[in-house]
């Protein structure tokens, strides 16, 4: 399958985003709870290793070019090419939430400023994934030209995004105990609506019968992990890589199907 | 003439031979796996019983498709660099030095017409053989045709003449493009839908 770099584009790009989301609403119920320099600690790390995930991410697109050497091209047709529009937002996204995390991570810029560069940062992520999905959309491909296509797409960000902050929290020593548990709760309720969001719009066949499967069991691990109070490491990580295995078997599934074509 | 052009497939007349697909393969030198036009033969049929014996009820018919240079072309709106363009006269091109190969068009494309060429990675297209349109020839598939089954012409006479909304399966619904299309029945178009009919050969056509 040729679209194999795009499976790679859009699940690390969508997996950012949601990183980046979770990060800001960590940020925002950890500072109220301990002060800035507690809150900070929590997702500086987290933050810095977004940077790479989006790199990696459209470093992975350019192995779908033929011509990759063009690649800057692609911002020539924005007046009505998605595809155009996709990609800006990615680089907007990427230098905006990558000039956030340099300038945080090292202190410099004042806490209203880079407040503004992170509200930027994150409109740029969630209007990238709403254009992904609009990428999508064609009005000659049926099995993508639907509204589950952006659900579906937004719901990835949101479980591997809040996911594999959950698994960066609970594998690193420095994150104290009692900080950990509150947001792995919250995370736990958030991943456990996204698994239930992508199995209702699974479809039939083998294939998608072990993806079913694979989100069920998401959620199951979800559940549990609402219930345990303490730090509950290996339960995160297996959620994420749950969540992992659900969505790159999803997103194959999701390109196979949509070019099925009759001519 | 001055364009925009369509083609007229004549479904009833087409013997499949595929005369206009190896002249437009040799025309334009494609190399393997590229077919600027395909003939796609449609069949489709059933076993019906008779008292003790099983009859046979089948069907076949050829569909000769190359780009139909649409008026409302999905490949020209969705490509990222604005390589595939559409002429003054309609004619839908791809520029080989803007393109990056990135398959969106072919994607988007309901007709299979955009493909890749894996030695430049980049894609192709028919030209119309607009080359051959400059100096008053027909494109190669239609001089190529024995049975004049295909023809072209300017999109507002064939229309005219043949009607816009005409189509049959496997065609996509025509509202989606505005395909340069005017296509003329076979007797067994009205019998093929997606559950009764296929594309039987698909190796051939790259499905």
């Amino acid at each position: 399958m040729t679209e194999r770099p795009l499976v790679a584009f859009t699940l690390l790009t969508q997996m950012a985003v949601g990183a980046f989301l979770t990060l800001g609403a960590l940020d925002a119920w950890a500072g109220g709870l301990t002060g800035q320099a507690t809150a900070h600690a929590l997702t500086n790390g987290a933050l810095l290793a977004i940077g790479p995930v989006v790199g990696a991410a459209l470093l992975a697109s350019l192995f779908h070019l033929g011509s990759p050497r063009n690649a800057w091209r692609t911002l020539a047709n924005l007046r009505s090419s998605w595809l155009s529009r996709e990609i800006l937002l990615a680089l907007l996204f990427a230098v905006l939430g990558g000039l956030f995390a340099v300038l945080r991570a090292s202190g410099a810029g004042s806490p209203a400023f880079r407040a503004r560069l992170a509200i930027a940062a994150a409109v740029a992520g969630v209007a990238l994934v709403y254009a992904m999905a609009r990428v999508y959309r064609l009005r000659t491909v049926r099995r993508w030209d639907t509204p589950l296509t952006a659900v579906s797409f937004f719901a990835t960000a949101l479980l591997l995004g809040s996911l594999g902050v959950g698994t960066g929290f609970v594998l690193l020593p420095d994150v104290p105990d009692a900080l950990v548990v509150g947001p792995l709760h919250v995370i736990a309720v958030v991943a456990a609506g996204c698994f239930g969001a992508e199995v209702a719009a699974e479809g039939s066949g083998t294939l998608h019968g072990i993806r079913r499967l694979l989100l069920l069991l998401g959620i199951v691990l979800c559940v549990v992990l609402l219930l345990s109070a303490g730090r509950a490491t290996a339960l995160v990580v297996a959620a994420f890589l749950v969540a992992l295995a659900a969505q790159v078997l999803g997103r194959y599934l999701f390109y196979v199907t949509g070019l099925q074509r009759s001519l | 003439m001055a364009g925009p052009y369509a083609f007229l497939f004549d479904a009833a007349a087409c013997s499949g031979c595929k005369a206009c697909q190896a002249a437009c393969k040799d025309k334009h030198g494609l190399a393997v796996g590229l077919l600027w036009r395909r003939v796609y033969e449609i069949a489709g049929g059933r076993w019906d019983r008779d008292g003790e014996a099983w009859v046979p009820d089948v069907f076949a018919f050829n569909l000769s498709l190359a780009c139909n240079h649409c008026e409302a072309p999905i490949c020209v709106e969705v490509c990222p660099t604005a390589a595939m363009h559409r002429r003054d006269d309609g004619i839908v091109l791809v520029d080989g030095a803007t393109c990056i190969g990135c398959r969106y068009c072919a994607w988007a494309c309901p007709y299979g017409a955009p493909q890749y060429d894996e030695a430049s990675g980049r894609m192709t297209k028919c030209t119309f053989c607009a080359d051959h349109l400059d100096a008053g020839l027909p494109p190669a598939c239609v001089a190529a045709c024995p049975m004049r089954a295909l023809e072209f012409g300017e999109r507002a006479a064939l229309e005219a003449q043949h009607g816009t909304s005409r189509t049959f399966f496997p065609l996509p619904d025509p509202a989606l493009t505005q395909p340069g299309l005017a296509v003329i029945p076979h007797r067994d178009t009205g019998r093929a839908g997606p559950a009764t009919a296929a594309v039987a050969n698909p190796e051939e056509v790259g499905r």
